[in-house]
């Protein structure tokens, strides 16, 4: 089954703000160029279109409210709804876009009935959540994970916006869709288009072997989603327990500088937390509340496997340099969420080679009496003074206290 | 015309209770040092020039005003304005003082 919330983070910033209900709206893409990221059936039908700069989409539609980037926010509301599917379903997966969810309902109809009895039932549960959320999404019930979608896709235009396609079904039901439906690649789908193949129907009626030589590997994989063939069955997630860092500034920080500074502060802690248990590190994703409002995050996945902090600290910083806070940063957040093998071989001039530049490390001793003190007395007992921003004309920006880990 | 996005996390409907959607506890945070702190001044009439000043509950004569600047800083967020003075106190100490001008309240500061 998919569950797809078309124009997802649109719908979230209309939940947030009742202003925006009847506004022509869009939302800005991360990252240093201003560019749109999603607008919604008005601002579209003016001509504003994903990946236009935010200027030219004003020009179009001078009624344009442009949401900035709230990912944290749309995370948070995705989770949420992710736990409600969960409880319907052990078997629910992500997918790529951020308002698609897949659901497996195999082996589900003792509890919940027949599909068309499940998806109202899943209904009502949203609808229990958030009315309005249950009044846009599109449910599509079909074998596999392709099949769901096109059928969430059609559910998108129909009376009750899902559709049910059952096994028999699911062949006819395919040939009936557009080209564009296919998961392959755009320049496969423009070179379709071109030669006339509108339909899934018109793909199904070439041979594989002129598709393979027109198209390569990709040809033959087409026909087989085309034709229903291939069943990609949903998989379920497993549970993200990351390991999650922050820190709270005094005062909101602007400057890179400090950014990189608390980066640092922060892949330290991260790397010292004891649920590492010398794991490498693959995927990290660093987010922040920012000054006024809203987020910004970015997630990256290691191209090799590290732990240490200098290389994850190098890997960030290029990370941030592409794509920076729009505004002060309030507090920084670093969650360590996928691990690679254990990589706690010293490197060649010795572990110290490895460890980070700034953070003081105490010694084992001062640290357990830390700890200790800190039971004792239930506070932090034992601090250490970080420069922030030593040059700064604020005498109390310079320096900060920071509990001793 | 642009129009920012609203300004806060507000609590969806399924949100709990523990706070706007997004927002994680918080496991480290920074103590700034050297925070400024209140303090009583008594000015020349007519300036901003500090005459005197309570400190510990008792108030000290100022001998000599060694150095004065101005800190404008910040207009795009909360401006921040202060007149700060090195000053020495009649039992010799050395200590500066400034005077936010937005708040209009004097403040104890090591510089």
């Amino acid at each position: 089954m998919c569950i797809w919330w078309p124009d997802f983070e649109l719908q979230l910033e209309r939940m947030r703000s009742e202003a925006l209900a009847e506004r022509p709206l869009a939302l800005a893409a991360t990252g240093n160029a201003r560019r749109i990221e999603a607008a919604c059936a008005t601002a579209a039908a003016a001509g504003v279109a994903p990946g236009m700069m935010i200027s030219q989409a004003i020009a179009l539609c001078p009624d344009l409210v442009v949401c900035d980037p709230d990912p944290e926010f749309h995370d948070s509301a995705l989770e949420r709804l992710l736990a409600a599917l969960r409880d319907w379903s052990p078997v629910v997966e992500r997918s790529e876009v951020r308002g698609k969810v897949f659901v497996g309902a195999d082996g589900l109809e003792r509890l919940y009935g027949p599909p068309r009895q499940q998806i109202a039932g899943l209904l009502d549960r949203l609808a229990r959540l958030s009315s309005r959320f249950a009044l846009h999404v599109a449910v599509g019930h079909a074998p596999g994970k392709f099949g769901a979608w096109v059928a969430a896709r059609a559910a998108r235009t129909a009376a009750n916006r899902a559709v049910c396609v059952t096994d028999n079904e699911l062949g006819s039901f395919l040939t009936r869709q557009p080209v564009d439906v296919l998961p392959v690649s755009e320049s496969m789908i423009r070179r379709l288009h071109r030669l006339g193949i509108e339909r899934l129907e018109h793909l199904a009626q070439i041979p594989a072997p002129a598709l393979a030589a027109q198209f390569g590997a990709e040809g033959p994989r087409a026909l087989a989603w085309a034709l229903g063939e291939k069943i990609d069955p949903v998989r379920a997630e497993c549970p993200l327990r990351p390991i999650t860092v922050s820190l709270d500034f005094p005062a909101p920080a602007g400057r890179i500088e400090m950014l990189h500074a608390a980066l640092d502060l922060l892949i330290d802690r991260a790397l010292r937390h004891p649920r590492r248990r010398g794991k490498s590190v693959r995927g990290i994703r660093l987010s922040a509340d920012l000054e006024g409002g809203g987020s910004w995050s970015i997630r990256a996945i290691t191209r090799e496997p590290s732990s240490n902090p200098r290389q994850l600290g190098a890997f960030l910083r290029s990370r941030i340099a592409l794509d920076r806070p729009q505004r002060a940063v309030e507090t920084l957040r670093l969650d360590l969420f996928r691990f690679g093998p254990a990589s706690e071989q010293p490197g060649i001039f010795g572990a110290r080679a490895c460890k980070g530049p700034r953070l003081f490390e105490p010694a084992p001793a001062i640290a357990s009496a830390a700890r200790l003190l800190r039971l004792r007395l239930n506070c932090a007992a034992l601090y250490q003074v970080l420069e922030l921003e030593p040059g700064s004309r604020l005498p109390e920006r310079r320096y900060a206290l920071m509990e001793l880990a | 015309m642009t129009e920012p996005g609203p300004k806060r996390a507000v609590a969806l409907p399924w949100t709990t209770s523990a706070g706007p959607a997004g927002r994680l506890p918080a496991a480290g945070k920074l103590r700034s040092l050297n925070r400024p702190r209140p303090v009583r001044v008594a000015t020349t009439r007519g300036t901003e020039v500090p005459k005197s000043i309570e400190i510990n509950d008792r108030r000290q004569r100022v001998e000599d005003v060694v150095e004065r600047w101005r800190i404008d800083d910040e207009w795009w967020r909360e401006p921040v304005s202060r007149l700060y003075f090195s000053l020495v106190l009649e039992d010799g100490a050395y200590v500066t003082v400034y005077r936010d001008l937005t708040q209009n309240r004097w403040y104890l500061q090591h510089a």
